[in-house]
C-alpha cells in the first residue's frame, strides 16, 4: 500500500460518507427501520395484553426482541420497504459516484498523480463501505430501539411458529442458543451484500452513460434474480433471493450457505473484477 | 418552435431513448407468460388434461397483484414481484428523458419554445403516449404467446385460476364481463397516473427519489388494501368483483384522474418559475 492510495483511500472514504446523499439516504432508510421498530413494539404489548387477559400459559418465549427487530419479522410496512429497496438504498449514497467524477473530468486530475488501479480500489472500497454502512446503521439503530422495549428472551424450539426459524436453517443452533451472536452473524452478512448492491453501480458506470441508470440497473438485476424464484417453484426449496435471505427469519425458503458463498462470491468477482480490469485499462486522461 | 413541432420531437426522441427498454418489456411479458404456461401443468398436474388459459388468464396472471395481507407475527408479507417489477420498469422507463431535455441541446429546444407550458404540456403527452406503447406492447406479446402456445385468444377469464393460480381467495365462482375490462384498462390508467406523477415529482426532488417514492406507494398499496393507496385498483385481484370487501374501479377512476390533473397543474405552474441553468 503506497502513501498515495492510502491518501486516496481517505479522501474517497471522506466523500464517501460526507456526501448529502448518503446522508439523504440513511435518513430514509432510518425512517424506514424506526418505522418497523414503532409498529412491532406496538404488536408487542399489544400480544401481551392479549395473553395476560386469557391467563394460563403466557408464552414467553414466543414473544421476543429477535423476533421483533426488523432482521427477526416479516410483518410491517417498514420491514418490506427496507428489505425490497435495499440494492437502491445501498447504491443511492456513492454508487454514481465514477459516473459524475468521469464526467466532470475528476478523474483527470486524480489519475495524473496516482496509478489508475489505485483509484479504482480506492473507490471500489468507499462505495462497498458507504453502501454497507447505510444498511448496517438502520438495522442497529432498530435492534438497539426494539432492545429497549422488548425483551431479549433466548427463543425456544417450542414456539418456532412464531420464530420461523426450523431445522436446518441458517445458523439455527446460534438462534435458540445464542441469539445475539445470530444477529451479529446476519448484520455482518447484510453489510456485505449492501456494499456489493453498492459495488454493482459502480461496475454499471463503468458501461453506461446515464446516472438514473447507473443505479438503478442493478436494483433491477437484483429484482430479476428475484422473480427468478419463480421457475424453480415445487423443484427447489432454498432460497436464491438475496432480498429474502438477506432477512435473518426465512421469509419463503431457508436460506443456504453454500447459495450465499457463491452468489457472495460471483457478485464479488464480477464487480471486483470488472472495475479493476476495465477501469485499468481505460483511457482516462 | 410550435407546439406540433415540439410534440414531434418529444416523440421521436423519447421513444428512442426508450426502444431498448420497451424491447426489454417485451422479454418481461414472455417470461411472465412462460411463468404462468408452466405454473399450469404444475399445479393441473394429477388432472386428466391441463386447462387452457386465455389471453385475458395471462393478462390477469401478470397484473393481478396480490389479496390483502392482514399483519400477523405468523404470517409474514411477500410483496407481489411481477406486478411491482412491471410497474417499477415502465416507470424507470419514463424517467429518464424529461430530465435528460433540461439538459444539453433540450435546453436549446426549450428556448426555442413559445412558453414553457407547451414543453410541459409536450412532455406529458410523451410520456402518457410511452406508457400506452408500453401496455399494447404487453397486450401483443400475449397475443404472440397465446398464438404460438395454441392458447385461446379470448377475453373470458377462467374461474379456476383465480383461487387455484392467483390465490385470490375468492368467494365466487363467476366473473362479470365488466372484471375483463378492469384487467385490461386500470392497471393501464393508474400507471399513466404514477407516471405523471413521477415527472412531476421531479421537479422537486431528483428523479431518482421521486422514483423511490412511486415504488414506495407501490409497496405500501400492496401492503395496505385501502382505497386511498391509488396502486391497490392497479390490482384486480382487489377489485369488488373478485373479493367481498374489494375496490371499485369507478372510484379509482375518478382518484386517479384528480391526482393527474393536479399532477399536471402542479408541474405546470411550478415549471414556469423552474430554474432551468441550475438543473443544467
Amino acid at each position: 500500500m503506497t502513501s498515495t492510495f492510502k491518501q486516496l483511500l481517505k479522501v474517497e472514504l471522506a466523500k464517501a460518507l460526507k456526501n448529502k446523499f448518503f446522508i439523504t439516504t440513511l435518513i430514509i432508510a432510518l425512517l424506514f427501520a424506526l418505522f418497523s421498530a414503532w409498529y412491532m413494539i406496538d404488536l408487542y404489548f399489544y400480544s401481551l395484553r392479549g395473553l395476560s387477559r386469557m391467563g394460563g400459559n403466557q408464552m414467553i418465549q414466543a414473544l421476543s426482541l429477535f423476533n421483533h427487530w426488523i432482521g427477526g419479522e416479516a410483518t410491517s410496512l417498514g420491514f418490506t420497504l427496507f428489505f425490497t429497496l435495499m440494492p437502491l438504498i445501498a447504491a443511492l449514497p456513492y454508487g454514481w459516484s465514477y459516473f459524475i467524477e468521469n464526467k466532470s473530468g475528476y478523474v483527470k486530475t486524480v489519475v495524473t498523480r496516482s496509478a489508475k488501479t489505485e483509484y479504482f480500489l480506492a473507490k471500489y472500497i468507499a462505495t462497498f463501505i458507504s453502501g454497507g454502512l447505510v444498511i448496517l446503521i438502520p438495522l442497529l439503530i432498530n435492534f438497539i430501539v426494539v432492545a429497549c422495549f422488548i425483551p431479549a428472551v433466548t427463543p425456544s424450539t417450542m414456539y418456532t411458529m412464531y420464530h420461523s426459524v426450523y431445522h436446518g436453517s441458517l445458523w439455527s443452533q446460534s438462534y435458540y442458543t445464542n441469539p445475539v451472536w445470530f444477529v451479529i452473524l446476519y448484520l455482518i452478512l447484510d453489510f456485505i451484500f449492501a456494499g456489493l448492491f453498492a459495488t454493482m453501480s459502480l461496475t454499471v458506470s463503468l458501461f453506461v452513460k446515464n446516472r438514473i441508470a447507473v443505479i438503478l440497473v442493478p436494483f433491477f438485476l437484483i429484482l430479476v434474480l428475484h422473480y427468478s424464484r419463480t421457475f424453480l417453484a415445487y423443484k427447489y426449496y432454498y432460497e436464491i433471493s438475496p432480498l429474502n435471505y438477506l432477512h435473518s427469519t426465512p421469509i419463503i425458503n431457508p436460506a443456504n450457505v453454500w447459495i450465499i458463498i457463491g452468489q457472495g462470491l460471483l457478485f464479488f468477482i464480477l464487480t471486483f473484477g470488472l472495475t479493476m480490469r476495465l477501469g485499468g485499462k481505460r483511457e482516462l486522461l | 418552435m410550435n407546439f406540433y413541432k415540439l410534440l414531434k420531437y418529444d416523440l421521436k426522441n423519447g421513444f428512442r431513448v426508450g426502444g431498448l427498454k420497451l424491447m426489454i418489456i417485451i422479454l418481461m411479458t414472455l417470461a411472465f407468460c412462460l411463468d404462468f404456461y408452466l405454473r399450469k401443468d404444475i399445479v393441473y398436474m394429477v388432472d386428466p388434461l391441463t386447462p387452457p388459459g386465455t389471453w385475458m388468464d395471462y393478462l390477469f396472471y401478470i397484473f393481478a397483484g396480490i389479496k390483502e395481507y392482514t399483519p400477523s407475527i405468523t404470517e409474514e408479507f411477500i410483496f407481489p414481484i411481477k406486478w411491482i417489477l412491471i410497474h417499477l420498469f415502465i416507470l424507470y422507463s419514463t424517467l429518464y428523458y424529461p430530465h435528460r431535455d433540461l439538459s444539453s441541446l433540450g435546453l436549446n429546444v426549450l428556448v426555442r419554445t413559445k412558453g414553457r407550458l407547451a414543453w410541459w404540456l409536450s412532455k406529458s403527452i410523451w410520456n402518457i403516449s410511452y406508457v400506452l406503447t408500453c401496455y399494447i406492447s404487453i397486450f401483443l406479446t400475449i397475443i404472440i404467446f397465446c398464438l404460438v402456445a395454441n392458447e385461446p385468444i379470448s377475453l373470458e377469464i377462467t374461474p379456476m385460476f383465480v383461487n387455484d393460480l392467483l390465490d385470490a381467495g375468492s368467494p365466487f365462482d363467476t366473473f362479470p364481463s365488466y372484471l375483463a375490462s378492469i384487467i385490461l384498462l386500470m392497471p393501464m390508467f393508474i400507471s399513466i397516473v404514477l407516471n405523471l406523477v413521477q415527472m412531476t415529482l421531479g421537479l422537486f426532488i431528483k428523479p431518482l427519489y421521486s422514483f423511490g417514492m412511486m415504488a414506495v406507494i407501490l409497496l405500501a398499496s400492496a401492503y395496505f388494501l385501502n382505497p386511498f393507496f391509488i396502486g391497490n385498483y392497479a390490482m384486480p385481484i382487489r377489485s369488488e368483483y373478485v373479493i367481498e370487501n374489494g375496490l371499485q374501479a369507478t372510484t379509482g377512476v375518478m382518484l386517479s384522474a384528480l391526482i393527474m390533473t393536479l399532477a399536471f397543474l402542479i408541474g405546470s405552474f411550478y415549471f414556469k418559475r423552474y430554474d432551468i441553468l441550475a438543473e443544467e
